[in-house]
């Protein structure tokens, strides 16, 4: 509960402090939303299996975002930057839909 | 997985990739660390009140926040000066309407004047006369009128999309080109289109997609105003390379054609009938003479 609070709380932050984020960050805006999304359904997964760590929790979101971060921006200088993201996004992508498959298997049996 | 397999090799060997992507999504750093954890006789999750935790989750929710509110918003300034300049257009056609009409107003009075002015001789009604044929003033007469217009399912934003197969059904400048020439050529005395009488100097261009007559543009339907002899012009155009036209257009692209065939038919005065740079040259004078342009220079 506490963590949904923290995320709301996050959420409603941002949103109504409105800050200006400069251009040449905004490419990876979306990335990053993509990882914290893949952090998040990862670490609900894990406390449904009883497994959860707020260590490993911390780490694989900031590991997550850096490193697509990292990816798109190789990809831009390279001139595949959009291919790339692609890529990011897929791999993010199959790894969100298996772990909210495993949530839903927990708290629904089917 | 009751299924043996017929070889050590597993059947899915070739997807290995997309088998560990799917079936170990999750980061085996979870399982490792709750292994530790066992081992040293703790439990194997920890517990969800870290102060650690909150601060990742308040950062997610902010990323999550932040993205949310810059991406949505990311076209404002685009549309905002989108609007702004339709609202400009809007103004400076209002405008140039006005003025337009003005105009039309101020050479009326001006025809107006130079009748009183020179009375009823020879030159007075030349230049009536030459006023009438250039189009300097408003005409009536029998005649009849073309509504063109674009064929129904190429007026839509789904045609329009579609790129070069919306412009099957449109009318185009081409079209009302060969249709005024045709109009003339049938004996029609003036034409006006929407309103917009033809001159001399008169042109039927496209700029982009829209249609301009006299660098105005102009919006479907297309109303083409013609006078001429009521015996003999309707059946003329008719029958003649207008009428074919027409009805190809019409056949072929779906675009509709209206003619109202009219006793008493107006057509306005054409607006801005100056010449800047061209001088009449008969008499060797500096200035032109009343009687060779109606335009307001000479006064």
């Amino acid at each position: 509960m506490i963590p949904a609070i923290g995320l709301s709380l996050g959420i409603i932050i941002g949103l109504l402090l409105q800050p200006a984020v400069p251009v040449w960050l905004q490419p990876y805006l979306p990335i990053a939303v993509i990882a914290a999304l893949d952090a998040v359904f990862g670490a609900v997964r894990a406390i449904l299996d009883g497994i959860f760590d707020d260590k490993v929790f911390v780490i694989s979101f900031l590991s997550n975002v850096i490193v697509a971060a990292f990816i798109v921006f190789l990809g831009d200088k390279l001139g595949v930057g959009a291919q790339l993201s692609t890529g990011v996004v897929v791999v993010l992508g199959v790894r969100i839909f298996s772990n909210v498959a495993a949530i839903r298997r927990h708290l629904f049996d089917a | 997985m009751t299924r043996s397999a017929p070889t050590d090799r597993p059947p899915d060997a070739s997807m290995t990739l997309l088998t560990s992507m799917l079936q170990r999504p999750l980061d085996p750093s979870y399982a490792a660390a709750a292994d530790r954890r066992e081992a040293q006789g703790r439990p194997r999750s920890t517990s969800l009140r870290s102060p650690l935790l909150i601060i990742a989750t308040v950062l997610i929710g902010l990323v999550v926040g932040v993205a949310s509110y810059n991406l949505t918003t990311a076209n404002k300034p685009r549309s905002q000066a989108r609007a702004e300049l339709i609202g400009q257009i809007q103004d400076r056609r209002s405008e140039v309407d006005a003025m337009t009409a003005q105009a039309t107003t101020l050479q009326g009075q001006l025809t107006d004047l130079e009748g009183e002015q020179l009375g009823n001789d020879a030159l007075a009604n030349r230049t009536r006369e030459l006023a009438t044929q250039v189009g300097a003033v408003p005409l009536h007469g029998p005649g009849f009128t073309l509504t063109l217009d674009d064929a129904p399912t190429s007026g839509s934003d789904a045609a329009a999309e579609n790129g070069g197969q919306a412009d099957q059904g449109k009318v185009l400048a081409k079209d009302l080109q060969y249709v005024t020439n045709a109009l003339w050529e049938s004996g029609a005395e003036a034409v006006s289109i929407n309103g917009k009488r033809l001159t001399a100097t008169s042109a039927i261009r496209f700029a982009g997609s829209a249609l301009v007559v006299d660098y105005r543009p102009l919006t479907r339907p297309y109303v083409v105003t013609a006078l001429g002899d009521p015996k003999r012009f309707p059946a003329a155009f008719a029958d003649g390379a207008g009428g074919t036209y027409l009805s190809t257009l019409r056949n072929t692209f779906g675009i509709r054609v209206d003619t109202k065939v009219s006793d008493d038919l107006t057509v306005p005065a054409a607006v801005g009938l100056t010449t800047r740079y061209a001088r009449s040259g008969d008499t060797g004078e500096s200035t032109p003479s009343p009687g060779t342009t109606p335009s307001p220079t000479a006064s």
